[in-house]
């Protein structure tokens, strides 16, 4: 089944409404990227829209979703690409979630690796390891069968840089009483 | 302890529709416990406590809501790599209970209109297995902050937010199959947690609140289609915004379009919502709401009310 005939077999209303909210992208070449990096099947986005809410990146839209009309929503849907760098890199969002499906380009750290990535320092890779990347480029990283984030592994070095957003470090403990 | 004094002297009013006076005030001296659910997106309960077991947590599963868990209320569930990772969320019990009265499934439209900071909202989403079309709505742009961080924490795909005033939340947004209203209030059952509410805490400043509340629980009433639920929940004690906002919408609306169906929860313990205040007398209907007092379950303080739609309005 083509992306079109996908698209199509959504509900008419939802795309319409959808697409005067925000703009659609052609999704393939970003699936591609995605697929070549990490062995992520494009199928695995086959419930979603990919579309592009602002300049920064492309959200994951699930198909059957009816965002309001007005108020315009702030946000809809998923982060899943931020686009506006050199490489286009997966969310912590969107590695968090799809990171199980994920081939190559995957590192299972190590408690005191895992300790740095949390707290966004870099640390090295043992041989092991970096045989578990193809090259110089972003990887998701697990801790046991949990998978954290996104890092830069840089193969002449043997070490990754922690893309997680500082935001995403050390919560505070949320509070259901913050009315 | 001045503060906890402070607490009875300050809900000295409610101390006629309290049915323990004596427990009541000992709750309020303990500190309140943890409690935590899963993700079931990302994990399942057996995992999420083996992860904790390891690390030094005990977790006692909640019997009333599946996959959650309270914890000793000394530790920090919120500097976690598993709660960094989204295996889980960090929520009081007892407002765990507005989300859980809905019944939500995946292929319904749902409004959480007073959303931030996203707790409920991330329940929802998780409930309706992140499926269907869930839009959260605050109109505090700074607190949706939080909410974000929650959701994409959480890895919630199914949610809409929207930033807009929600007593005059749009016609133009669509029919909503369930809509919950955890409305601003005075947050008098946060005492465990946050001591200085008791210092706000004023008849003038009730009438002022529900003013809002009213205002709210009407647009959710009208967005909401025939044959839809509308829940509303505030986690104060008074009366004058929780009863008497319920009392005036079902007047409002009359009979033959709103009716308040039976709020209670297997294992959890509660108590019907009074009829009578301030001289004032109720509609019987409102004992089919609940309010949840801090000894009964050891919990903060909560009031909800579970409305049907049975006409257009």
């Amino acid at each position: 089944m083509s992306d079109l005939e996908k698209d199509a077999s959504a509900t008419e209303s939802t795309r319409e409404v959808l697409e005067r909210l925000v703009e659609f992208v052609d999704r393939d070449p970003w699936l591609t990227l995605v697929e070549e990096r990490f062995g992520i099947s494009k199928t695995a986005f086959d419930a979603y829209f990919v579309v592009r809410p602002n300049k920064r990146g492309l959200n994951l839209v699930l198909r059957d979703h009816r965002p309001p009309e007005r108020p315009e929503p702030q946000i809809i849907g998923m982060s899943f690409l931020r686009t506006r760098m050199r490489f286009p890199k997966l969310t912590t969002a969107a590695a968090m979630t799809f990171g199980p499906l994920a081939t190559r380009n995957v590192v299972a750290l190590e408690q005191s690796q895992a300790d740095q990535f949390l707290s966004r320092e870099p640390f090295e890779l043992s041989a092991a390891q970096a045989q578990m990347c193809t090259d110089t480029g972003y990887v998701l990283v697990r801790i046991e069968d949990v998978f954290m984030g996104v890092g830069l592994y840089r193969a002449e070095k043997g070490t990754v840089q922690s893309l997680l957003p500082k935001a995403w470090t050390l919560a505070d403990d949320e509070s259901a009483f913050e009315n | 302890m001045t503060q906890t004094l402070s607490n009875s002297d300050a809900f000295a009013r409610y101390r006629p529709i309290i049915d323990d006076w004596e427990a009541f005030c000992d709750a309020l001296k303990r500190p309140l416990p943890t409690c935590v659910w899963t993700n079931t997106l990302r994990t399942t309960p057996e995992r999420l406590a083996e992860w904790m077991r390891a690390g030094g947590f005990d977790p006692e599963p909640l019997t009333w809501y599946p996959g959650a868990f309270k914890l000793a209320h000394d530790i920090s569930p919120g500097n976690r790599l598993e709660y960094v990772a989204g295996l889980y969320h960090v929520q009081e019990e007892v407002s765990l209970v507005p989300p859980a009265l809905m019944h939500v499934t995946a292929d319904e439209r749902v409004l959480d209109l007073c959303a931030a900071p996203g707790n409920k909202t991330a329940q929802l989403a998780v409930a309706m297995q992140n499926r269907g079309t869930l839009v959260a709505n605050d109109r505090n742009v700074y607190r949706l902050r939080a909410l974000r961080r929650v959701i994409d924490r959480l890895g919630v795909a199914n949610t809409s937010v929207t930033a807009y005033d929600g007593a005059n939340y749009p016609r133009e947004s669509g029919e909503f199959d369930k809509v919950l209203v955890d409305a601003p209030c005075s947050c008098e059952g946060t005492s465990r947690k946050n001591p200085e509410v008791v210092h706000a805490s004023s008849v003038d400043y009730f009438n002022r609140l529900s003013g809002t509340q009213r205002a709210l629980l009407r647009q959710a009433v009208r967005r909401c289609r025939k044959g839809g639920l509308i829940v509303y929940s505030t986690c104060t004690y008074a009366p004058e915004e929780n009863e008497l906002v319920v009392d005036d919408l079902l007047e409002e609306f009359g009979a033959h379009a709103l009716r308040l169906l039976p709020a209670r929860i297997d294992g959890l313990a509660s108590s019907p919502g009074i009829t009578r205040w301030d001289g004032r007398q109720l509609s019987e209907e409102l004992t089919r709401t609940m309010r949840l007092w801090p000894h009964q379950n050891d919990t903060g303080g909560f009031f909800v009310a579970l409305l049907e739609k049975t006409a257009e309005v």
